[in-house]
């Protein structure tokens, strides 16, 4: 029983670190630099300036945090999407079909390691918002805060299984990657807050992942105390897992659907 | 006047090429959620000379990134398709052929970026109001020449770069900042204004600012002349790096890419 467990441990560490390796297309100095460092330092500064040009310091902080979570998403779901899309392009996904593999393993070891991608996005992202519109962290409780970027972080990357499942279905990486993050860039509060949506569009937001949890950074950023967002924080991590079993789904279906067809294309 | 004639056919090749590839719906839709976003922020305040610079600046921003990503990444893609050889041989020198395409891009592109100021325009709660109308058109002008010329130093530094994937991820939407095509160049923090003086479009936005705000001709004439002057500077740091790529091309029998 032990041993099972163990060996069980070592296959799917095994794994995540292949997947990771081997399909993650940004794993080069250039791409990761990039990528997980400067591009969320460019979107913070791109939505900050604008914020204070526009409409005032007070609201560009806003539109900071927010982008700095939003970058935490691009880089997960981008990151887990191209194992998906890779694995279907180069046709290796086909091994793990004639394999008595363990799907559960291999569906979950997809997003592990891109999960420290989207936390140092986050920092990068915050260091450049504290650094252009000056947000104050004084005050914040910093336990706190990094409990509640660990929960968005691992519910976006849930969500990035979903959509990577997406991706492995329809065989395009680059556009539904693009479309969810804009979708998740106009729906999920990260500049425009969800309370100006209508009814039907506001409930809608409530169901994304991030929505709950920038609400909470929101609140605590606005002085809230931390005892009245649990239920915030414990929705948004109940949505993350959500989406990633309709992904564990999707995954099952596509595997279904390739025996029946005989073929990846 | 052979030159011209190049430019032209590039323009045209360039041009059949975009028109024959399916509509791609996903670059035109990619565009509205920014749109949307750059609307809700302008509508805040609801300042029109804000309104209509975003509105202008947003057509311009969703042209930058295609124009540049595209020219980029044209000499690879000749290269990969076998054409390459052939601009090579020819005497037009290969800086000419590629400013032809990128008009064509350019042209392309902006559908894109029409429909990124239409959403703009008709969510931003107020018309927008210009104070000086032909300055505008002309400082138009030279924004569009600048984007199109400084697309240029893209193409032969995406080949001495040899950026792996995802490189540019950070550059293009950075050169964005440094156009100032959504923040008037006074807008911007002091470090980030620097670097920006060397970028012939922060320039040419800075004269589009200058025309809705109700500057004096001769504070836009002075933006546009050191546009100009910035653009000779882009311009010739092109040229230096195209003949490098040709020479090594011309050396080698390869970009040393593949």
């Amino acid at each position: 029983m032990v041993n099972r467990l163990f060996d069980g441990i070592v296959s799917f560490t095994q794994q995540s670190y292949l997947t990771y390796r081997g399909l993650f297309g940004w794993l080069n100095w250039q791409g990761y630099i990039s990528n997980v460092l400067l591009r969320p330092v460019v979107v913070v500064l791109t939505f900050s300036l604008i914020g204070r040009f526009a409409v005032g310091l007070g609201v560009a902080q806003r539109f900071a945090l927010g982008m700095a979570v939003l970058g935490m998403f691009f880089i997960a779901m981008n990151g887990i999407a191209q194992s998906y899309f890779f694995d279907r392009q180069t046709g290796t996904i086909k091994y793990l079909f004639i394999t008595r593999g363990n799907r559960i393993s291999n569906y979950l070891s997809r997003g592990i390691c891109h999960l420290p991608n989207a936390i140092l996005a986050f920092i990068t992202g915050i260091f450049t918002a504290w650094l252009v519109v000056y947000i104050n962290f004084e005050w914040f409780n910093w336990g706190y805060l990094i409990l509640v970027v660990m929960v968005i972080a691992i519910s976006m990357t849930m969500f990035g299984q979903f959509i990577g499942v997406l991706v492995l279905i329809t065989n395009n990486w680059v556009h539904i990657a693009g479309l969810t993050n804009s979708i998740m860039m106009v729906l999920t509060g990260v500049i425009i807050p969800i309370g100006r949506f209508p009814g039907p569009l506001y409930e809608f937001a409530k169901l994304l992942p991030m929505t709950n949890g920038l609400l909470v950074l929101g609140f605590l950023f606005d002085g809230a105390e931390f005892s009245q967002l649990y239920g915030l924080l414990l929705r948004e991590l109940i949505t993350g897992f959500t989406y990633l079993i309709l992904g564990y789904l999707g995954f099952i279906y596509f595997e279904r659907h390739v025996r029946q067809t005989g073929e990846l294309h | 006047m052979n030159n011209l004639c190049a430019i032209y056919a590039a323009f045209r090749q360039r041009w059949k090429l975009e028109m024959s590839s399916k509509i791609n719906l996903f670059d035109l839709i990619l565009v509205i959620p920014t749109a949307i976003i750059l609307a809700w922020i302008v509508r805040q305040r609801g300042d029109q000379d804000i309104i209509t610079y975003v509105i202008i600046g947003a057509f311009f921003s969703a042209i930058w990134r295609g124009v540049v990503f595209q020219i980029g990444w044209s000499i690879n893609t000749e290269s990969a398709n076998g054409t390459l050889e052939s601009s090579i041989v020819c005497r037009t020198p290969l800086i000419m052929l590629i400013f032809g395409k990128s008009l064509a891009v350019f042209l392309y592109k902006s559908r894109s970026g029409l429909i990124a100021s239409i959403v703009i325009l008709l969510l931003a709660g107020k018309p927008p109001a210009v104070d000086n109308i032909p300055l505008l058109l002309l400082s138009l002008i030279f924004v569009v020449i600048s984007i199109a010329l400084t697309s240029l130093l893209f193409a032969p530094l995406f080949v001495l770069v040899r950026g792996k994937g995802g490189f540019w991820n950070a550059i293009i939407p950075f050169g964005a900042i440094l156009s100032c095509f959504l923040i008037p160049i006074i807008h911007l923090p002091q470090g980030l204004a620097i670097a920006s003086r060397f970028i012939p479009a922060s320039w040419a936005m800075e004269s589009v600012w200058f025309s809705i705000t109700g500057k004096t001709w001769w504070e836009i004439m002075r933006s546009w002349g050191m546009c100009i002057l910035t653009t000779f500077f882009i311009l010739g740091a092109s040229y230096i790096m195209f003949s490098i790529v040709e020479k090594r091309v011309r050396a080698t029998g390869s970009l040393g890419i593949n």
